[in-house]
């Protein structure tokens, strides 16, 4: 039987277990690719602890992680090329479905297909909409991760959402 | 229901449900495998390590991982510093104090040391997990919780948590599954217990901090106070309920195998399982009467509530012991678990009355639809159907920080966090 041991390694792995979804959740929404999302989750850990191995300090793991993993997200960004703007795609139809019709459709709707929708707002609205609501993350941490002003991250989860309700109206068309 | 509304509920929804989409288990084992040789490949220096201890305001020049024998110099260390009357200060410290290294370094080492038996280190370990909530409570109560000092506490009770877990699986693996059984409910309990009033302490947190701000450019705005103690504790929350969901998982795992072992042994060892089940009910009823009846300064509505909780243990032994009578063991002793757990409960809310109070009727009213989504949980189990995944019931609110032209608009939606294993 083990005694208690209080190595960093255990706090790390604590921080892994705390984290690990969120992490995942973000690079797949951002990405879109399942295979990809995991790869860079395992990666943002592994240079966290890098990082930490070589003497760096971090004050807040969580912040920290999301930079790691948001850089390594343009990085991959940079490889691709961008994703066409959807706006064109989202011109209104002549008909449009009921209320009790949507719900039915939102009742249809599993957890894929939720981070799907939210991947296809185009950036950087797709990266404040799905920090600030699925990751729970506030304006002050958004703008700590991001380096923008909290008035800008308010600005672009303003027009995410308007173009959130588009994609979802548009897709149940 | 307008326009906006309805959109607005879409918009809560499609958050609801992407918060569903986790690592699968073996994804997860995966990537936590991988990083495990990772950190052997790449090992902290001796330097790297002291810094990273001061970093988290740990002072604790007495504990190395060396022999065993150094590793009694903090337990005598806190004898010295008792008798000057140091470590008893420390003991009622919370993070952010300036004893509050010695408390959690060198007394709860101590204690750990001191703890003989595999059982007993499993104990001294989720007591020392449930006071990290605790603190992290009494923190919030004061308005005194900040994202550093939380940071460390969490990190400390996501170690102890897991300690406890590794403790229950080491114990099993030695055969006493008995034991691992007991440490493992009374765990649950005191996490459901926690999960709940953190739960309640956020609604408070975020209800009283939402106001409305005029921005230097004269625009109108309608902003959130970014409530850093809300985020955090509902963090904090969703860490307490992945292992509350882990431990209840483990303890349904252990409680079939200590009834399918039962079987497989001697014909009557069920009955003589069920028999010591019986007995520590009882025994567990009673000191949980003893809390609520001896406690003068408890909230009346508390009061009440412990001894409703109190009551559900009693008619649920009542239940097993009608099962014992009539030769069905193995559920009777399930009855006398769950009895347990329920008792382990109202002890709980005695415990912890101080902070239940100041969110009393929001913590009450979590508690019985959490019981609520038990029960219907259960009863989709024996009747094999699904729930559905939609479910407004539950969940935080939280407010969207939008910048708007004149009219200013509030979207106020109902979220739910989902973390699964």
């Amino acid at each position: 039987m083990k005694n208690k041991e209080n190595h960093p390694k255990d706090a790390f792995v604590g921080a892994f277990d705390l984290h690990s979804n969120a992490i995942f959740r973000y690079c797949l929404y951002r990405i879109g690719d399942r295979e990809k999302a995991l790869d860079m989750s395992q990666d943002t850990f592994m240079k966290a602890w890098k990082f930490i191995s070589l003497g760096g300090s971090v004050e807040n793991m969580k912040a920290f992680l999301y930079k790691i993993a948001t850089n390594l997200i343009i990085d991959e960004y940079r490889r691709r090329k961008s994703p066409e703007s959807l706006d064109n795609l989202l011109e209104e139809k002549g008909f449009e479905p009921s209320i009790d019709e949507y719900e039915h459709m939102i009742n249809r709707l599993d957890a894929e297909q939720a981070l799907a929708m939210l991947s296809q707002i185009p950036e950087p609205y797709k990266q404040a909409l799905g920090m600030r609501f699925v990751e729970d993350l506030s304006l002050k941490e958004i703008s700590e991760i991001t380096g923008e002003s909290e008035n800008t991250i308010a600005v672009r989860i303003h027009r995410g959402l308007a173009k959130l309700v588009k994609i979802f109206k548009h897709q149940n068309d | 229901m307008t326009n906006e509304q309805f959109e607005n509920k879409i918009l809560s929804q499609i958050f609801q449900k992407a918060r569903g989409v986790t690592l699968t288990i073996s994804e997860k084992i995966k990537i936590h495998n991988r990083i495990d040789q990772y950190i052997e490949e790449n090992p902290l220096s001796y330097s790297t390590l002291q810094k990273t201890k001061q970093k988290y305001k740990v002072v604790s020049p007495f504990y190395t991982r060396l022999s065993f024998s150094m590793k009694l110099v903090p337990a005598f260390f806190v004898a010295l510093l008792f008798l000057s009357g140091t470590s008893f200060a420390a003991q009622n410290t919370l993070p952010g104090d300036f004893l509050y290294p010695v408390k959690i370094r060198l007394n709860e080492n101590a204690q750990t040391l001191f703890s003989f038996g595999a059982k007993n280190i499993a104990l001294t370990e989720a007591v020392h997990a449930n006071t990290r909530l605790m603190e992290i409570e009494k923190l919030s109560v004061q308005k005194k919780l900040n994202p550093e000092t939380l940071e460390v506490a969490k990190i400390s009770f996501n170690t102890e948590a897991l300690n406890v877990k590794k403790n229950i699986d080491e114990l099993k693996a030695s055969g006493d599954i008995e034991s691992a059984d007991e440490v493992g409910s009374d765990f649950e309990s005191s996490l459901k217990t926690h999960h709940t009033l953190l739960k309640a302490l956020s609604q408070k947190d975020e209800e009283q901090d939402l106001k409305i701000a005029t921005t230097s450019t004269g625009t109108t705005t309608q902003k959130i106070n970014a409530n850093v103690s809300e985020n955090i504790l509902t963090n904090i929350t969703d860490a307490v309920d992945v292992h509350l969901k882990n431990t209840t998982a483990t303890r349904e795992i252990t409680e079939k195998e200590i009834v399918s072992s039962s079987l497989n042994t001697q014909p009557d060892a069920l009955k003589v399982t069920a028999d010591i089940a019986l007995k520590k009910v009882q025994s567990k009823i009673n000191e949980a009467e003893k809390s609520i009846n001896s406690n003068e300064s408890v909230d009346e509505t508390i009061k009440a509530d412990a001894n409703l909780k109190l009551r559900q243990a009693k008619e649920i032994l009542i239940e097993g012991q009608l099962k014992l009578s009539s030769n069905s063991n193995g559920e009777a002793f399930t009855l006398f678990k769950s009895a347990q757990r329920k008792a382990e409960e109202a002890k709980l809310m005695i415990k912890s009355k101080d902070e239940i109070k100041t969110v009393a009727p929001a913590f009450l009213k979590i508690y019985k639809e959490e019981d609520k989504v038990e029960e219907a949980s259960k009863a989709s189990i024996e009747n094999s159907s699904t729930t559905p995944l939609n479910n407004s019931n539950t969940g935080t609110k939280i407010n969207v920080d939008i910048e708007v032209p004149p009219t200013t608009t509030i979207i106020s939606t109902t979220t739910s966090s989902i973390e699964t294993f």
